[in-house]
């Protein structure tokens, strides 16, 4: 390191590194995180507006009794789009993809992402899938069967066009980009943070996208299931919901939910996230209960997954079913409150400045407490079955879901726009968004409860007159209009603010986090010298950042002699490696838009094209894949403590695949409980000892996998070599005696038949599907190591082999599950 | 210090890990109980989810002491101190809350199915 070179020649040289490339092409092959947010954050600010435009005609529809504004064919789409793009093509991507994107790194002292050109990826995904989406409305065919779609309304029988393709697939597309971004942010979360930065220095605002990321990882999976049985019901003639070949139409309901509750807490931990950051700015102290606080924003993610039936009190579960999701909705709160309580003692004990971020912020703990009380509500059984399916659940959930998600997006809009701009907002035309937008929103939600009390249903595109529905009605659409007329300023401030606001400088607010310690706008290298952190409020730490000034005079952290960034120990925040980054890349791009084509192929049911296009997307990421970040010191990888990000990367991936794998496992147990007999009549047992023999011989790949990672790690090129071709001949041919007897299976007893040779080949297809998958990144990792060993392909056998560690042991329980049909 | 991170890791995870179990487990055996072609419909349903959720109550206990273990052997450091001491009272405090959480729900699974009649449709 030049020890002598003076700082200002240390910033130039991390400029000209990090500096991307001009105009559209910068745009399109960017992987600067803080560009990915943007690009984010414009893309769903403009399905926000498609969702709220939704929602006004949704009110002016229900203004007054018998009107005909829209068709009911029209309002069912308008309110299945509504829902669908709120959740999943707004909220979700606008707090994790445009805050998240933007903000994690700088949060946590990174550079960029852990895998920057993967960050990309999701969003040209994403974009991909908002576009597939609202086609579907441009046709006239848009979803039509609500956000949560039940069957049997859903099936080809009741919704014989388009329209239920077109959710099915655009929200697997979706889901593929919300994967990639949860999967990323739990790495770089794990491992890019600042040295010293342990976990108990993370930021509550990390906790709370952490929770989210994992929330998504491991509920995303059962809808993606769920999806695909529908899909296959529609189009390949399964029957997974249909009860009269043994299917079961509640199956749909019990996925949809175990991804559908979850995904609640997913929507508003983020937010919870966002109030953590800005009540410490504007009370200028620490949180009340840091370790408290921390752990209940994933406790609530967490315990979120056990309540998901209680969306089904009205389904005739039994009694003792039902008290499992009654007592865990019940206990749910007391992660929640324990926040609201931390919240609210910061404000009492700090010296609150009620600015408009701060006012956002008190808006969301005021909708979010009085949300949540009609939420315990639900937790009596009786209580549920009667408002179930009444205006008084969407007033529950508006509450939760605009008031919650949606305030502290505002108020985190606010509250970063000086620091993403480097301007400051109008602060009294920010007041005044704020009450017309608290105004309005009441004004659209409270009345709600009352009409669902009074037994308006929802979903209805009109109502009759006298039923003493029409006041709250009149009342709820001027509270939809002052909303969007507050919305109108919030963007219209910020709008102008953009061109004429006074210039923020780094820190307006003092804030506590990392990210006021850089410029505004922050460079596209973020910081100028990596910083050390002593606490969860390292901003606050003078001494620590008077350190900062001194490494960049000494150049210690700079890191000024490639795209490079620090990795550390996931627990304790010790320096691991210093790795190097990708930059700029067309390829992630070019990957979504053959992914696009694909999904618009499943939709054409070309699938034929599908299939030559799924194989284009190979051939990308062979391209993706023949970039490789060259590593500064080669030697480095020998020194590093614990393990790559490609292995945590894996390890991310590989629990995504085993959620889906326990969504199908689940799907098989559930409607075996259901039928009998089974195997049904007429359908042969499955037999037992061939498969046993096949798998364990499978079983030998995993350690040929890891001899090869072994010698790989260790450097041997030509061990390495011998042993993945070893597990690669083994793998192709467990593959293609697998593959031979499904195709005599399916001529014995055909997929359609009936639930249970639905589930049997969905179950072994998908498990083959993971085999042939993995024969694939042998073949790459054999013609990668063909041009020698690096620390890039060492780091890749290692992963490949947990990958197949993973596979081999799925391929196991599935073939037990399979076999246990035998067992009687 | 190596005891205490066993019992931090335990604490933290274990009555997440037995919560969730209880969970699943308890669900699925009213499942396999109350359904058509149930696997286990002759058992005795208030002993199997009696012995399910109080064998995961009483582990989930142990995760809590565990963690009160951890808090004791921390005493004098903050939970923002350098890692590993600072590390270990930060998940231990947060792991107490997370277990006595954990008990409490486990307690109302117990209680909700016992006193319930089995398979009756709510």
């Amino acid at each position: 390191m030049a020890v002598a070179t003076p700082p200002a020649q240390r910033v130039e040289r991390l400029e000209v590194m990090w500096q991307s490339r001009p105009g559209v092409l910068g745009w399109l092959t960017t992987t600067d995180h803080k560009r990915v947010g943007l690009l984010y954050f414009w893309t769903t600010l403009a399905l926000f507006g498609a969702g709220g435009v939704e929602a006004l005609l949704i009110r002016t529809q229900l203004i007054k009794p018998n009107n005909d504004l829209v068709s009911p064919e029209t309002y069912d789409q308008l309110f299945s789009l509504h829902g669908i793009t709120m959740i999943f093509f707004f909220i979700i991507p606008m707090s994790t993809g445009a805050f998240g994107n933007y903000l994690i790194p700088l949060m946590i002292g990174a550079r960029d992402m852990a895998f920057p050109r993967m960050n990309a990826l999701s969003y040209w995904v994403f974009l991909g899938s908002a576009v597939f989406l609202y086609t579907s409305l441009a046709l006239g065919t848009a979803p039509d069967a609500g956000w949560f779609d039940y069957v049997p309304l859903a099936s080809k029988q009741y919704s014989p066009g388009h329209n239920i393709d077109f959710y099915a697939l655009a929200i697997i597309f979706n889901g593929i980009a919300s994967t990639l971004t949860a999967g990323q942010f739990i790495v770089t979360i794990f491992k890019s943070r600042a040295p010293g930065m342990s976990f108990n220095r993370v930021p509550l605002f990390c906790f709370a996208f952490l929770a989210a990321s994992f929330g998504l990882l491991f509920a995303l999976p059962f809808l993606t299931a769920d999806t695909i049985f529908l899909f296959l019901d529609r189009n390949v003639g399964t029957h997974f919901f249909d009860p009269s070949h043994g299917g079961v139409a509640l199956l749909w309901q019990h996925l949809f939910w175990i991804f559908g509750h979850p995904e609640v807490y997913i929507l508003i931990v983020p937010a919870f996230g966002i109030a953590t950051s800005i009540i410490p700015a504007f009370t200028q102290r620490r949180l009340v209960a840091f370790p408290l606080v921390a752990i209940a924003e994933l406790l609530v993610v967490f315990i979120g997954f056990g309540v998901w039936a209680h969306h089904m009190f009205a389904t005739g579960m039994s009694t003792v079913s039902l008290i499992f999701f009654a007592s865990a909705t019940a206990v749910v709160v007391i992660p929640s409150t324990i926040q609201v309580f931390a919240w609210c003692m910061s404000f009492v004990l700090g010296l609150a400045r009620f600015k408009t971020p701060l006012l956002f912020i008190a808006g969301f703990i005021f909708m979010f407490v009085t949300g949540g009380l009609t939420g315990i509500m639900f937790v009596a059984i009786p209580f549920d079955q009667q408002v179930t399916d009444t205006y008084f659940v969407i007033a529950h959930f508006h509450y939760i879901i605009f008031g919650a998600a949606v305030f502290p997006i505002f108020g985190g809009m606010y509250y970063w726009f000086p620091k993403v701009t480097g301007r400051m907002y109008h602060e009294l035309a920010g007041q005044i968004s704020f009450w017309l937008v608290f105004a309005g929103t009441n004004l659209l939600f409270f009345p709600m409860h009352i009409v669902g009390l009074l037994g308006m249903p929802r979903r209805v595109y009109t109502y009759p007159d006298g039923l003493g529905w029409t006041a709250y009605n009149v009342a709820e659409t001027i509270g939809g209009y002052l909303t969007a007329a507050g919305i109108l300023v919030v963007f219209g401030n910020l709008a102008w603010s953009y061109r004429r606001g006074v210039p923020a400088g780094p820190d307006p607010w003092r804030g506590p986090t990392l990210e006021w310690t850089t410029s505004s706008p922050p460079p596209e290298y973020d910081f100028a010298v990596i910083p050390t952190v002593t606490s969860a409020y390292p901003n606050w730490d003078l001494d620590d950042r008077a350190a900062d000034r001194r490494r960049l005079v000494e150049g210690v952290l700079v890191l000024d002699e490639g795209h490079e960034q620090v990795e550390v120990t996931p627990v304790d925040g010790r320096l691991s490696e210093i790795v190097q980054l990708p930059h700029e890349s067309p390829w992630p791009v070019l990957l979504a838009l053959a992914l696009s084509l694909v999904f618009v192929m499943l939709l054409l049911q070309q699938y034929g094209a599908a299939a030559v296009m799924g194989a284009v997307c190979l051939l990308t990421l062979l391209g993706w894949h023949s970039e490789e970040p060259q590593p500064v010191d080669p030697t480095a990888a020998s020194r590093r403590i614990g393990r790559p990000a490609s292995w945590w990367g894996m390890l991310v991936l590989i629990a995504a695949e085993a959620t889906l794998f326990t969504a199908l496992i689940g799907t098989y147990f559930y409607l075996r409980f259901k039928t009998t007999p089974w195997p049904p009549d007429g359908v042969p047992e499955p037999k037992v000892v061939l498969p046993l023999i096949l798998v364990a011989i499978l079983l030998v790949s995993s350690v040929a996998m890891q001899i090869a990672s072994n010698a790989a790690q260790a450097g041997r090129l030509a061990t390495t070599r011998l042993w993945v071709v070893i597990a690669l001949v083994v793998q192709s041919g467990y593959l293609a005696y697998e593959v031979r007897d499904f195709a005599d299976q399916l001529g014995t007893f055909d997929i359609s038949r009936d639930a249970y040779s639905s589930i049997y080949f969905t179950l072994l297809g998908a498990d083959h599907a993971h085999v042939a998958l993995g024969i694939l990144l042998n073949l790459w990792l054999l013609g990668a190591l063909a041009r020698g060993l690096t620390t890039y392909r060492a780091n890749a056998t290692q992963a490949i082999a947990w990958y197949w560690h993973a596979v081999n042991v799925l391929t196991l329980v599935v073939t037990g599950t399979l076999l246990s049909a035998a067992a009687g | 210090m190596r005891r205490l991170e066993i019992l931090q890791w335990a604490g933290l995870l274990g009555g997440a890990m037995l919560w969730g179990l209880g969970h699943v487990v308890g669900y699925g055996v009213t499942e396999a109980r109350c359904s058509a072609g149930g696997v286990a419909g002759g058992i005795d349903f208030d002993l199997w989810e009696g012995l399910i959720t109080g064998i995961a109550w009483a582990l989930a206990l142990a995760a809590a002491l565990a963690s009160l273990a951890v808090i004791a052997g921390t005493q004098g450091a903050s939970y923002e101190s350098g890692p590993p001491v600072g590390r270990l009272r930060f998940f231990a405090i947060a792991a107490l809350a997370a277990n006595t959480i954990f008990m409490a729900a486990l307690l109302l699974y117990a209680l909700g199915t016992i006193f319930n009649v089995a398979c009756r449709q709510a």
